[in-house]
């Protein structure tokens, strides 16, 4: 272990005083503000520790969905924004959409979200 | 609450003189004098001032409390203009809809720097994290979610044409779904989620509708409760017709019950009472599956829309904005959901 606090440590210390210092001080605008901030500051500790991995799941899971409209030497291949442009405009197309195709998309989509909402919002997963 | 333009104090103080004589002139009256004009909290798209005046001579003698309307910097798509709202608002008091009596319209831009209008202010709460977390300020939750009910019924009561309204759909899910895709192409990104859920509702847009005025935004943090009672539905920038069973979904969507996601009706209480309600005018009940294909739709819509308002923070910084941003993975996630529960 370091001597020093990490990026991850200083934000978790810097919003514990805020939640634990500053905002029972605090009333009305001024509490919702600082309320606001210590949840960008809970995000942004997220997503720099699961942004990563999550961003790589999700490649792997639109790959997948895309495998067989997208030749194995694609150079976008590893690019998200790529990929969801690709995904996007198939689904648009009507490329989904026999059961055959729309299962798999449904579930790996709804895969996707909820390792995004357990950065954006894990109060809010269900099950 | 966004945080306010530099300006906007000094033009409180500095539009108030002006403000006092257009109402002198609005109100036939002798003097006109501004006890209050400040900003209230809320909308990131509209700017509502509370404003509480004494009016000597005329009609309008007297003791007012009012609220002013005016557009903020940004608008987001689709909302009306102020005249527009005015216009809607008056169609709607007038029909018996719970909601405040509008009362001046300024187009002249020089009063006041924007368009504006003046409607009564009604007392009561709305914000929705409150009706939904304390308990006693809804004593009687079920008659509320019936007058909520009864009170969108006889909105879509109202039919077209309505003079200086936006003309009416000839298929409102389609079009609704037209506009979202518009919108979605305006942005950078793409959102295969919101992509599906709109491939989604496309393929099971119903065959059969009647085509009404609506609110668009008729949810719990958009009403006000006085006492325990319903006194009137606030934000009517994004009315226009459309499916009535639109207005059903967003009320009733996961999205807008705050923080009792388990009482459909907005947070607040079962769904029964509420489509009581809403028959007891209409003479209609939707079905469970109306509202689940318009629940879809509620998500898709939200999530667009923060997408916009997530994308106005890059011009114009606010911490609100930003963080409206992170809540899209949420809402996706709903739709996405209700599409798998339904079935195909």
């Amino acid at each position: 272990m370091s001597d020093v606090a990490d990026a991850a440590d200083l934000l978790a210390i810097a919003r514990g005083a805020l939640l634990s210092r500053l905002v029972p001080a605090l009333s009305g605008d001024h509490r919702y503000t600082a309320l606001m901030i210590a949840n960008a500051m809970a995000i942004a500790a997220r997503e720099s520790a699961q942004g990563g991995a999550a961003t790589r799941r999700e490649v792997e899971r639109l790959r997948a969905l895309t495998a067989d409209i997208v030749p194995p030497d694609d150079p976008d291949a590893d690019d998200v924004a790529a990929l969801r442009r690709r995904v996007s405009a198939a689904i648009r197309d009507g490329r989904f959409d026999d059961a055959a195709h729309a299962d798999p998309l449904l579930a790996a989509l709804l895969d996707i979200c909820v390792d995004r909402v357990a950065i954006s919002n894990p109060k809010a997963l269900r099950d | 609450m966004t945080v306010s333009a530099p300006d906007v104090d000094d033009v409180a103080t500095k539009s108030s003189a002006a403000l006092a004589a257009w109402l002198r002139a609005q109100m036939d009256a002798t003097d006109v004098r501004i006890r209050c004009f400040e900003r209230m909290r809320g909308g990131a798209i509209q700017d509502n001032w509370r404003l509480d005046v004494a009016v000597d001579g005329g009609p309008w003698q007297g003791e007012h409390a009012f609220v002013l309307r005016t557009d903020a910097p940004s608008q987001v798509s689709a909302s009306l203009t102020r005249a527009q709202e005015f216009a809607v608002l008056r169609v709607a008091h007038d029909a018996g809809v719970l909601a405040p009596a509008p009362r001046f319209l300024c187009e002249d831009a020089h009063i006041l720097g924007r368009m504006f209008f003046i409607m009564d202010r009604l007392p009561g709460v709305a914000a929705g994290h409150r009706l939904t977390r304390e308990g006693a300020l809804l004593p009687d939750a079920p008659a509320l979610a019936h007058a909520l009910g009864a009170n969108l019924a006889r909105i879509h009561a109202l039919r077209p044409p309505l003079a200086g309204m936006p003309d009416a759909p000839r298929n409102p899910a389609l079009e609704t779904i037209a506009m979202y895709r518009r919108w979605l192409d305006a942005f950078d990104d793409t959102y295969p989620a919101l992509e599906l859920g709109l491939r989604w509702c496309e393929r099971h847009a119903p065959a059969n509708f009647e085509v009404t005025l609506i609110h668009r935004d008729y949810r719990t943090g958009n009403y006000l409760v006085d006492d325990g009672k319903l006194t009137g539905a606030l934000d009517w920038e994004f009315a226009g017709f459309g499916d009535p069973r639109e207005d059903l979904g967003w009320f009733t969507a996961r999205c807008w019950r705050f923080a009792a996601p388990q009482h459909e009706a907005g947070g607040i209480a079962p769904l029964a009472p509420f489509l009581d309600g809403y028959a007891s005018v209409a003479g209609r009940r939707f079905s469970a599956e109306d509202l689940a294909y318009w629940q879809v739709m509620a998500h898709l819509r939200w999530a667009i829309i923060a997408l916009q308002q997530a994308r106005r923070h890059r011009s114009e910084p606010s911490l609100e904005l930003a963080l409206t941003g992170w809540i899209v993975d949420e809402l996706e996630c709903e739709a996405l959901r209700l599409i798998a529960e339904t079935p195909a």
